[in-house]
């Protein structure tokens, strides 16, 4: 035990101080978020009418707007819409392409339901495009209990395109959830599926072994 | 004995600074010590000294422990001990949070608030790797010239390095640092635009070493991120070497970068 002399004033600054000093760091976390998610709908908004005529703004509002009636939301919209600014895409071309993609990302969104996050929303409107039926989709965002549902979509769009045929994409999928291998163990699981057919199974097959593998609490082969 | 005959004996003050009052005494005083120095009377018995150290080093009895804190307390206390202090109640609020106090405690309590201070600093992310800064100067990298054709001819190498700081976090406060790597000899100026940056080139990539090869780090929340690399601010170049790709739905392809939970699942491997 030792003995430090000091006045009570000293130690009621030096408490006062320490909450003090954690606004700064609070800020500093709040400032490092991603400018996407930081920035609150309006802002995005008003930079859409900032960036495009009045008359495109308004068409690229009211598509957003249609978004958000069938539970996406708006912002995915407005950032599209900036993107083919930023891009330099001609104005015209920005409103038709952001229009097909707020069809899109409502489609997304109703399959989903109506608490669905951007993220999630966004990844449901991408598989779609890539090709999983709608079907696979929704009966997938209903096998996601606390995990990734953007990265199991991610993966199930993955294999569609790789040739695996959807129902059996989505099931392998499904049983890597059931199984909780987590997002890294979804991104790992289409991995070695791709190594399973560069040694020559086809997708439909690799995709069968895997589920299989995965069911016996086993592990597929790595990909060599 | 007067106070400041007293620090005169003691070597605090010089003779001149004495009173004349006081000087005569001073004077007695001097010549006393000087016969008992002479006549060895000033010599400490033997032992005596170790014996006071020996006090001195098992402390304090129990009743005196209060008044360890050192003679200007003591004789401050006993100063306003002395008579009913006028002062307002302000003042002698004042007076008291601005007295000393003791505090005992072991030394690990401050060496641990010490080590929680540190720790506390090191997540505060002050300063960390380039901050995506999609609203600032919206308009200045913004290109002039319609979109790239995926042939650049520009060789790009990505690589999703890193080093995450998230450790077992939530999704909502990790945060997993990236290194984008661009190729490119001819460019003046690289960089990085996504929907991190609200799209807007505001990453900047950097080619320290002049050898060409262009990087950044840019601190990402897991999840699915969409990008493309920006030459001399106007050319906007996929990455060849992404591991995934989305249609922009502007005719060109985005580059996707998925970045898991570092905790999630990670010991699970499939």
């Amino acid at each position: 035990m030792r003995s430090f002399r000091a006045g009570p004033a000293l130690l009621l600054s030096t408490l006062l101080v320490l909450p003090v000093s954690a606004v700064p760091a609070g800020e500093a976390r709040a400032q490092e978020r991603p400018s996407a998610e930081a920035d609150a709908e309006p802002a995005a908004a008003a930079r859409v009418r900032e960036r495009f005529d009045p008359e495109s703004a308004r068409r690229i509002l009211a598509a957003a707007d249609a978004a958000a009636r069938a539970g996406a939301p708006r912002e995915l919209v407005y950032q599209k819409a900036l993107e083919g600014a930023a891009k330099g895409v001609p104005t015209p071309r920005i409103v038709a392409a952001v229009e097909t993609f707020a069809e899109r990302v409502a489609r997304g969104a109703g399959l989903l339901g109506g608490r669905a996050a951007e993220s999630e929303v966004s990844s449901a409107a991408e598989a779609l495009e890539r090709g999983v039926p709608a079907e696979h989709v929704r009966a997938l965002s209903r096998d996601v209990s606390g995990g990734s549902l953007s990265v199991a979509l991610l993966v199930l769009a993955d294999l569609v395109e790789l040739g695996v045929p959807a129902a059996e994409a989505r099931a392998v999928v499904s049983e890597a959830l059931r199984t909780e291998r987590g997002d890294r163990g979804l991104l790992e699981l289409e991995s070695r599926i791709r190594g399973m057919v560069r040694r020559g199974a086809t997708p439909a097959e690799a995709a069968a072994e895997a589920r299989a593998a995965l069911s016996r609490g086993e592990l597929p082969d790595p990909p060599r | 004995m007067d106070e400041r005959l007293t620090r005169y004996l003691d070597g605090e003050m010089g003779f001149s600074e004495l009173p004349p009052s006081l000087r005569e005494e001073a004077r007695r005083w001097q010549a006393l010590a000087a016969e008992m120095r002479d006549r060895g009377v000033g010599a400490t018995p033997g032992g005596l000294e170790e014996g006071v150290m020996r006090e001195v080093l098992s402390g304090p009895p129990a009743s005196a422990a209060g008044r360890s804190g050192g003679a200007s307390e003591a004789a401050e206390e006993e100063g306003a001990d002395a008579g009913p202090d006028r002062a307002s109640p302000l003042v002698r609020g004042l007076r008291w949070l601005g007295r000393p106090r003791e505090f005992a405690f072991p030394p690990a309590v401050p060496l641990a608030a010490a080590a929680g201070l540190v720790l506390w600093l090191l997540a505060a992310p002050f300063g960390t790797g380039p901050a995506p800064g999609g609203r600032a100067g919206a308009s200045d990298g913004s290109p002039s010239s319609p979109v790239a054709s995926s042939t650049t001819g520009a060789a790009a190498r990505t690589d999703a390095r890193a080093a995450s700081d998230a450790g077992a976090a939530p999704a909502g406060a990790a945060r997993v640092y990236v290194e984008f790597t661009l190729e490119a000899p001819e460019a003046g100026a690289v960089a990085v635009a996504g929907d991190f940056t609200g799209w807007e080139p505001s990453v900047r990539l950097e080619d320290r070493d002049g050898d060409g090869v262009w990087s950044g780090r840019v601190p990402l929340q897991p999840g699915i991120h969409e990008y493309m690399f920006v030459v001399d601010g106007e050319r906007w170049i996929t990455d060849p070497h992404a591991e995934r790709y989305s249609r922009d739905g502007f005719g060109n392809r985005n580059a996707v970068l998925t970045i898991a939970l570092p905790s999630d699942g990670a010991g699970n491997g499939v």
